[in-house]
């Protein structure tokens, strides 16, 4: 027996009653022995004399750390479990079958209503390719029409009809294929591709451009790039399909301002100081269109730097329509509005208006480019632009750029001027248009936006919009009073 | 959209000529995921213990797209030994030093242990990849292991190896009860985060750290 324990039984001898005496002793006699079959286990000793070595008499830091021992034993021996199971809705075997019984597939292809066969059948097809002049077959008749003039194509500069332009398409088709067979970062990226990518670059004043296979993706794939959760996005709120896809895919928080309402975008960028001065630095962008797809008007550009400039965001400008119709030389609005391109901190575009050919493109700094080539989904996964689009883009770029005269127009797009500013002209003073449509768009659009008078609308039954914030279905969702 | 906001929503009078159809007078947002009045941005919370809210559906989707490589790298068998590498290295280190005394070192190792693990799980949030849209923003390292489950092995690994070190180190630093109170201190710490009550709980100090970001 210890000295510890001889001392503990001398002293309740004193005064204590006997039963006490003997349970005492018989408790310490039984935690003699267990010290001693520890002793006797292998390793027993070492822990022993750890644990004396580590009590040194005092027992409140013995305690702590058996509560820490404890603890960690605690942990070790708990199962497993999933933040995500207590969400999780689980059902019997029978439930299951129930809900299989009940399951009624719907057919993979609905039956069409009357009104969508009538308007299936009143499709007019076009034979041969859709150029400025096509062949058009009644679907009633199944006549044949030829020679009829196009008015629903993008291919504002007859690129895709031009012969040095078909030429060298085929030639290329001739030499490598149709196809690109890749992603640009595995074995997509032909010569042709890095020469559109830099006539792109050369003729719009920019640092660097990267292509797209699809100009529908370039946004959806851009914006992602350099837009995550907490970074903003001011957006004007007639932005085509693409851009407003982009905004919501990439995450961000969108503001969006009136369209082309720069007094708006004033006040909501004034309203939004107090937001932008704490927390981490995030990244803040500015969204509009040089040319907009759904109205045919422009931003005012100049007033529209100087704000992103004073507010420090960037700029997004999509140039899809702008680019090859506005502006004396066709590079856009910032040819309009003498603004360098580098205030533009990303131009996004499209080859298949035009250039008459197909994808899309990106231009801007080198960093900004550079990022895309490992970051950009489209262009990480997606199949590269066949070669001959890219040949026919880099053919126009350069068709373009031959017949720039200093001082005056270009005389390829020249035309195009001029037709658009008649057809507005025409449109503007017809008497006999005016009950029936509005125009929309602006004189240097060369696609008319007409709208269908407000008392038509009313006696037709139709609603003011379609889907957006303006038809009627809507409003009765968000606003009951209507 | 919540009925809670009293002001309704000025729309525009569609009988009025200018302003025929939809977006020219943007009233509401193209997209219906946000909607114009909003609770703004992230939310920050300045109370002093705020919980992390639970993820909206695209932010669970955002998180499943790629596996998340700022947490799965503690599964390989190199990520177990390193801690011990490192607590081996820092010893050695510290025992490099003059002047410092045996107890003091092993103290050292087990407070800059802590430290350094403190940092890289539980204060640093989000991942140094770009492949989410930042789905995991407002998470920490140890919240994101394992996509949040508890008591999985390596968070039990990791759970006690801080303690080991405590226990050792206090045990070579002799028990002076200075080195021992900021061994413990260094120790729970870490520990504490560690657990399934602390997940996703933010603290708030005044004056000390920002505010926290809970949404």
């Amino acid at each position: 027996m210890s000295e510890f324990t001889k001392t503990i039984i001398r002293e309740s001898t004193d005064e204590a009653p006997e039963f006490v005496v003997s349970f005492a002793s018989k408790a310490v006699h039984q935690w003699y022995n267990f010290i001693h079959f520890i002793e006797e286990l292998p390793g027993g000793l070492l822990v022993i004399n750890y644990i004396k070595a580590s009590h040194k008499n005092d027992p409140w830091r013995t305690l702590l750390e058996v509560l820490l021992a404890l603890l960690a034993l605690r942990y070790f021996l708990a199962s497993k479990y999933s933040q995500d199971e207590k969400d999780k809705v689980v059902l019997s075997n029978k439930e299951i079958d129930d809900l299989i019984d009940d399951w009624e597939p719907e057919p993979l292809v609905q039956p069409l209503r009357k009104d969508e066969r009538w308007q299936l059948d009143a499709i007019p097809s076009v034979e041969g390719p859709i150029t400025k002049h096509v062949n058009v077959v009644d679907p009633k008749t199944n006549q044949k029409l030829t020679d009829v003039l196009n008015f629903a194509s993008k291919d504002y500069l007859d690129m895709s009809m031009n012969p040095t332009v078909k030429e060298n398409a085929i030639k290329v088709i001739k030499n490598i294929g149709v196809g690109a067979c890749g992603p640009p970062n595995f074995y997509g990226t032909q010569d042709v591709h890095i020469r559109v990518c830099e006539d792109l670059a050369r003729f719009l004043g920019a640092e660097q451009g990267i292509i797209y296979g699809q100009d529908f993706c370039t946004p959806t794939s851009v914006l992602p790039c350099f837009l995550k959760r907490g970074d903003i996005l001011i957006a004007d709120g007639g932005v085509n399909i693409a851009l407003q896809k982009a905004a919501v895919i990439s995450r961000c928080d969108v503001e969006w301002f009136n369209h082309n309402d720069l007094d708006h975008l004033e006040e909501i960028l004034e309203s939004l100081q107090d937001v932008l001065s704490d927390g981490p630095l995030n990244r803040r962008f500015i969204l509009t269109e040089g040319l907009f797809e759904n109205f045919g008007d422009s931003p005012d550009l100049k007033r529209l730097v100087e704000i992103k400039n004073k507010y420090k965001f960037r700029l997004i400008l999509d140039e899809s329509n702008s680019i090859g119709t506005l502006g004396p030389n066709g590079r856009g609005l910032p040819e309009v509005e003498e603004i360098p391109r580098s205030e533009i901190e990303i131009t996004m575009g499209s080859m298949a208006n035009a250039f008459g050919a197909s994808g899309g493109f990106c231009l801007g700094v080198k960093g900004m480019i550079y990022h895309q080539v490992l970051n950009s989904s489209a262009y990480v996964f997606s199949a590269s632009l066949p070669p001959y689009a890219a040949r026919a883009a880099s053919t126009v770029i350069h068709l373009l750029e031959d017949a720039e005269v200093s001082g005056a127009e270009n005389p390829i797009i020249a035309p195009l001027h001029q037709n658009t500013k008649l057809m507005h002209k025409l449109f503007r003073n017809s008497a006999s248009l005016k009950n029936l449509v509005k125009l929309r768009s602006s004189d240097y659009s060369p696609v008319l936006h007409l709208r269908i008078n407000h008392e038509l609308r009313r006696q037709l039954n139709l609603p003011e919009g379609y889907g957006g914030p303006g038809s009627k279905s809507l409003m009765n969702l968000y606003n009951p009073r209507f | 959209m919540t009925t809670s906001h009293s002001q309704p929503i000025p729309f525009p009078d569609p009988t009025n000529e200018e302003n025929p159809s939809s977006p020219e007078r943007l009233n509401l947002s193209p997209t219906t995921s946000h909607s114009v009045i909003k609770e703004h941005r992230r939310r920050r919370s300045s109370s002093l213990i705020s919980k992390v809210g639970p993820e909206t559906f695209e932010t669970k989707q955002d998180q499943d797209i790629q596996d998340n490589m700022n947490a799965t790298w503690v599964h390989f068998k190199g990520a177990w030994l390193i801690h011990f590498v490192i607590l081996t290295m820092l010893k050695i280190t510290y025992d490099l030093i003059p002047t410092i005394s045996n107890e003091l070192s092993w103290t050292l190792t087990n407070v800059t242990y802590c430290i350094g693990s403190y940092i890289m799980f539980h204060q640093i949030k989000g991942t140094p990849f770009d492949f989410n849209s930042g789905a995991y923003d407002n998470l920490t390292m140890w919240e994101q292991i394992d996509n949040g489950d508890q008591y999985t092995p390596v968070k039990k690994f990791l759970m006690g190896v801080p303690i080991f070190t405590f226990l050792i180190s206090t045990h070579y630093s002799n028990y002076d009860l200075n080195l021992f109170v900021i061994n413990l201190v260094a120790c729970l710490c870490v520990v504490i985060p560690k657990l399934p009550y602390s997940h996703r709980v933010r603290v708030n100090i005044p004056y000390l750290t920002d505010q926290q970001i809970i949404n």
